[in-house]
């Protein structure tokens, strides 16, 4: 029987999720339908990419159980994937399997207690129990006596928080009886049940995630681990991470191996799943604090980094097929999906804020990490070190931040510096260095932040390296070292005082080029065609030009405040495209969640900052026939122009704001200029939060009315027209015109069902076929797949993880908790159009 | 940073950076990709006289703790790094890796393009390799006059035997460069071991009246040992419980008639799917040999396959059709490595206890 599965999509982004969901969707998809299964897929994500794709039964609706159940008896689901869907699939899963019982289709992969285990930490601590694994120790209180019975049994430090809190979270760190009462009245309080829970602190315990994979019949094995550089007590999003494990010795790595494959076993995992250790450096002692049975960022940055086929083999285990039954693509050698990936390269994820650009607009946050999530995006530096890998992953993330300006770091009273070393901000690593600088001693620093001293020796050398450049301007040997470990020619430009040209001049003259090695997991051992590069500067090249005619496709980085989801939408469409009409095409990003890292949809993949240098040296192998670029990498757009390459920009409109200051409504008319003719697309409304396209408004008299301004470009490009009014007061010209926002066009397109995202492309490249004319000419006849839309957002619990009131934030800026959703009622907005 | 030169026999030269000891060295080249335990690796009797090259960049980041000690001395001819840890962080000791090679007279050097080397060896094959201050005529030709050493379990073996007392069984462990990972998996058990030299005598193991032997690890070509080994196992075998670990295992195979072959490179890592044949059950284990069962051959022996690589499909253990002897390519021991190899042992030493105060009939013939 041919499986009818139903994909539970990831949804909006959100504090705690951007794309990785997407980006492991889309690649099961690519692994389900090999298996010819008919897939069915729900999502609510207006810049969700793998809806898109032809191969399935897409479903936009809201996510709720009530449309899961109308989907599972309308369409006869027999299996629900939710590995790919994040924490929003896996509750739609558990309440799918409480409202139908036995009568459910079955989730593929995890079993009951798997799935309930990830949301309810008692359930995971009963199965710890009774593998005879350490969980952390902790206690209810229903008042102050029984807090402090509860701690005589497990000690201070300790950790307060209130059970079903009303308001945001809360934690309490507690060292001692004097503070004991205070915590305990405090979180009484806050209970909606008056009752505590005390856990054991494990404040200061180094974290470590261990990826691993199980088939049906209890074959294991590890993917991947990852170290926090951060201990325990700052989110593991915020802080900075490690892949493979760099300070453990192989007898604690080995055990926390062996842990992982027994809790694989117990919860008859049959896929994926990631265990979460807390590990006491003090005594290699180690807890078990979370299992972690589907992809998120994690499994994104072990995938990204062992260049292992994680998402094809995880599809597979979750059918029911044993790893010795798993076919990869011929690329891979026969059994890859066994071999345990081992990496010759060191990558580390950075977090990326969004406090510079909050303060911009005079919203106050609170800097300081903790246990909340803080950050809005990531990007990962790959490198031969990891002093090379912090360099990389550190301009990549910050190469515009104000809170990374090094003057910033010199003005810092000794009193500031120690309270930052406290308590960590977002720009840590520069306090870090700056404490190194100033002479505090690697040992001092780990006992001040819990960081391994492994990490003070490697940004000591980083440190003496950015010193030794400054104090030695065009000296060879110190070029070479810079290099070496990573520094990029922008900052030697920088501490040089010289312009980045003569730097990169020089750096030539001398024979200092990039050499760019394969992710390959098997560190070398065997020869497999590869496709994913990264730079370093060393003997050996790795790479060649893929072809002349090649397009280069460069990503956006980081989320930060602002479209990150719909760019990474916008941009992998627009790679995809190009991939599908024959062109080589390749990709260059460095944000691990993002959609340009599905393998499938370039030829070749750079895992890159996207400074000027680090392009220019991708230019210099690849000589693309194209090059694509968002719009808001200003710089990089200028320099190449004035290097006369040719560059095809994917203009970046700013925000649309989503709560406009006035109560006002705007009507928004979108158009597709061919390079010739503009032609109208829609017409949305506009207001408070919300945006609402309606096929049915655009009557033929109405379309015939539109104005349709003239452009002086003669490139294709989706752009759009913003009026208060209809009709419009005066007289429309391209300066009115506006570029589409990535958000728009990842909205239009999922409502009309034409992806003019792609369509531009054809246009660009000039391959636009009769049929794409055709529908360009006769669009207003064409009928939409969804008659109407409407985007909302919902607004993202700014309080607790920023210390902000929403209110104050113009989420439209953030874009993060959108949603769409179909209209069925006819509209009142028809009459407000035209009247 | 001194300057010297890794130089092979095909005439390539790497440039890098000195650490270690400041000596000029000589030796096989050999690659591990394990990620972790260097310097489980680096003690390693297995690599008596090579040059170990690590393909993950950074080593000695935790130290030198000596309960890692595989080896009391370390004995391999020098350490290839693209970056060598120039501290410890290890909590427990606060001895570098870089001046534990200097302690032992071990040459390293740093800096080296180390996925480009394996790539090349990958291709070219184990070769002969050695670090020099000057890559000049003088040394490749010096390189080109090494003789490499045929000795290495005469010298990698213990000269005498020692005791390794415990309460339980009677296990006779013959050291052909045995590692520590066996006497700490056989302790588990709490044995009680005796060590013997690699030229012991069959006399010398019937007068100690073993439950067990366990024919160790160790380095070299397993074909020059001599026949005096082989003719104890194919003694003992019916009687005695046995276990070889890599040598050992290979001995074992040719005292029962079996085939080696050279791999054209050593393969060293730990992460090989191995599949054990009975129970279609995955492990993966440290791994570090130059020679394979040929298959073909075990058809005309007694000898039948339990263990199989799946990524090269070679035969990783070979199990006795009629005798309590068996052996795998790999290391149990864990060390380093994953620890759900060290079930072999646990395999062992129930054979062990099971026949454990049997017939001694057959030893008085002797």
């Amino acid at each position: 029987m041919v499986e009818r599965i139903l994909m539970i999509g990831g949804s909006a982004n959100d504090f705690d999720h951007e794309t990785e969901s997407d980006l492991a969707s889309y690649q099961m998809v690519s692994s389900l339908r090999q298996n010819e299964a008919e897939i069915f897929m729900v999502d609510d994500n207006p810049y969700a990419f793998t809806i898109e794709r032809t191969d399935i039964t897409p479903i936009l609706c809201a996510l709720t159980l009530d449309n899961l159940l109308e989907i599972i008896e309308q369409h006869q689901i027999t299996a629900v994937v939710t590995t790919a869907g994040g924490v929003v699939a896996m509750n739609l899963s558990r309440q799918i399997q409480r409202a139908l019982g036995t009568a459910a289709p079955k989730i593929l992969g995890l079993s009951k207690d798997a799935l309930d285990a990830t949301q309810d930490t008692t359930i995971l601590r009963n199965h710890l129990n009774r593998l005879g694994e350490k969980t952390v120790a902790a206690r209810l209180a229903n008042n102050v006596s029984e807090a402090f019975e509860a701690v005589r049994e497990i000690n201070f430090p300790v950790v307060v928080r209130p059970i079903a809190p009303n308001g945001g979270l809360l934690r309490f760190n507690v060292n001692d009886v004097d503070r004991l009462e205070e915590a305990v009245e405090k979180s009484l309080e806050r209970s909606q049940i008056h009752q505590v829970n005390i856990d054991q602190s494990i404040r200061g315990h180094h974290e470590i995630t261990i990826v691993a994979l199980r088939d049906r019949v209890g074959n294991t094995l590890i993917v991947g681990g990852i170290e926090d550089m951060d201990p325990v007590g700052i989110h593991t999003a915020d802080s900075i991470a490690f892949t493979p494990i760099q300070s453990l010795s192989d007898p604690i790595i080995q055990k926390l191996r062996q842990t992982t494959i027994k809790i694989l076993h117990e919860f008859q995992i049959m896929g994926m799943a990631q265990v979460r250790f807390a590990v006491n450096p003090e005594t290699d002692e180690y807890v078990v604090t979370r299992l972690t049975p589907y992809f998120d960022r994690q499994s994104s940055l072990i995938m990204v980094a062992t260049g292992y086929p994680l998402v094809p083999v995880v599809t597979n285990l979750i059918l029911g097929k044993t790893f010795e039954q798993i076919h990869l693509p011929a690329k891979f050698s026969s059994n890859a999906a066994l071999l345990e990936p081992v990496m010759d390269h060191v990558v580390t994820r950075f977090p990326v804020f969004s406090f510079g650009e909050f303060e911009a607009n005079w919203i106050v946050t609170d800097h300081r990490l903790n246990t909340v999530q803080k950050s809005v995006g990531a990007t990962i530096g790959v490198g031969r070190s990891v002093e090379e890998a912090i360099e990389k992953a550190l301009r990549a993330a910050h190469f515009n931040s104000r809170d990374f300006s090094p003057t910033i770091m010199n003005s810092l009273t000794e009193d500031d510096l120690i309270e930052r070393i406290i308590h960590p901000r977002n720009n840590r690593i520069l306090v870090l260095m700056e404490a190194l600088r100033r002479g505090y001693t690697v040992d001092e620093l780990a006992e001040m932040t819990k960081i391994a001293p492994f990490y003070f020796y490697k940004l000591k050398r980083i440190m003496e390296l950015e010193d030794s450049v400054a104090k030695n301007p065009w000296d060879e040997t110190i070029l070479r070292d810079a290099k070496y470990y990573g520094l990029s020619d922008g900052l030697l430009a920088r501490l040089w005082n010289e312009p980045y040209e003569k730097v990169r001049r020089f750096r030539w003259d001398h024979n200092v080029l990039p050499t760019y090695k394969a992710f390959d997991p098997s560190a070398g051992e065997f020869d497999e065609e590869n496709s994913h590069y990264y730079s370093t500067f060393e003997s050996e090249n790795e790479t060649t030009q893929l072809d002349a005619e090649s397009a280069l496709v460069v990503g956006t980085g980081a989320f930060r405040l602002g479209d990150g989801a719909a760019a990474s939408y916008t941009m992998a469409s627009v790679a995809s495209e190009l991939r599908r009409l024959g062109i080589p095409t390749i990709v260059v990003n460095n944000n691990p969640h993002g959609l340009l890292f599905i393998p499938q949809i370039a030829d070749k993949h750079y895992y890159e900052p996207l400074e000027l240098s680090d392009v220019m040296n991708i230019l210099e192998i690849e000589h693309p026939k194209y090059i694509f670029i968002p719009g808001n990498r200003i710089k990089l757009i200028q320099k190449l122009r004035e290097m006369n390459i040719p560059v095809y920009v994917i203009a970046k409109e700013k925000y649309l704001p989503s709560t406009l200051y006035e109560t006002q409504e705007k009507i928004v008319i979108d158009y597709f200029w061919d390079g010739q003719k503009a032609y109208p697309l829609a017409m949305a409304k506009q207001d408070n939060d919300e945006m609402v396209i309606d096929q049915r408004a655009m009557t033929p008299s109405l379309y015939a009315a539109l104005p349709r301004p003239k452009l002086s470009v003669t490139r294709a490009g989706l752009y759009q027209l913003m009026v208060d009014h209809w009709p419009i007061e005066g007289e429309v010209t391209a300066e009115d015109l506006r570029p589409m926002p990535f958000t728009h066009m990842a909205f239009l397109v999922k409502i009309t069902g034409v992806s003019w995202v792609r369509m531009m492309i054809r246009y660009m490249t000039g391959r636009q076929s009769e049929t794409d004319t055709n529908l360009v000419e006769h669009w207003v006849d064409y009928q939409w797949t969804t008659e109407a839309g409407r985007l909302a957002y919902t607004h993202p619990d700014f309080m607790t993880h920023l210390n902000v009131h929403e209110h104050q934030i113009d989420n439209g800026r953030l874009a993060m908790g959108a949603h769409v959703e179909p209209l069925d009622q006819e509209p009142d907005s028809v009459e407000k159009y035209t009247s | 940073m001194t300057q010297r030169y890794l130089i092979l026999q095909d005439q390539s030269v790497y440039p890098g950076e000195a650490f270690g000891a400041p000596a000029t060295t000589f030796g096989e080249i050999v690659f591990n990709t394990a990620m972790s335990g260097y310097q489980e690796i680096i003690t390693n009797p297995i690599y008596h006289n090579q040059i170990l090259m690590f393909t993950t960049p950074t080593i000695g980041a935790a130290g030198i703790n000596h309960q890692a000690d595989e080896a009391i001395v370390p004995t391999i001819k020098g350490v290839v790094t693209r970056e060598i840890a120039d501290v410890s962080t290890n909590r427990l000791q606060r001895m570098s890796l870089d001046a534990f090679l200097k302690r032992h007279n071990i040459p390293g050097i740093a800096r080296i393009d180390t996925r480009a080397l394996a790539r090349h060896l990958r291709q070219t094959g184990t070769q002969k390799a050695s670090i020099v201050d000057v890559p000049d005529d003088h040394a490749f030709d010096q390189l080109k006059a090494m003789v490499l050493p045929t000795n290495q379990v005469a010298q990698a073996s213990t000269p005498k035997a020692y005791a390794n007392p415990g309460r339980g069984a009677n296990v006779i462990i013959i050291d052909l460069g045995l590692k520590n990972g066996i006497l700490r998996n056989l302790r588990d058990y709490d044995a009680n071991i005796t060590v013997l030299p690699h030229d012991t005598t069959l006399e010398q193991v019937v007068n100690l009246d073993p439950d067990g032997i366990v024919l160790s690890s160790g380095p070299g070509d397993p074909h020059i040992l001599n026949e005096q080994l082989l003719r104890l196992i194919r003694t003992v075998q019916s009687e005695i419980p046995l276990l070889g670990i890599g040598l050992g295992y290979e001995l074992f195979a040719l005292a029962n008639g079996a085939e080696l072959e050279e791999l054209t490179f050593e393969r060293h890592g730990m992460n090989h799917p191995i599949r054990e044949q009975i129970t279609g059950n995955i492990i993966f284990a440290n791994q570090g040999n130059g020679y394979v069962i040929n298959r073909a051959s075990l058809k005309e022996t007694a000898l039948m396959v339990t263990h199989v690589d799946l990524m090269d499909h070679s035969v990783q253990g070979v199990r006795h059709r009629d005798y309590p002897a068996f052996g795998v390519q790999f290391f149990p021991d864990a060390a380093p490595g994953p620890i759900e190899a060290t079930d072999i042992f646990a395999e062992y030493m129930e054979i062990v206890s099971a026949r454990r105060g049997g017939s001694r009939q057959w030893l008085n013939e002797y």
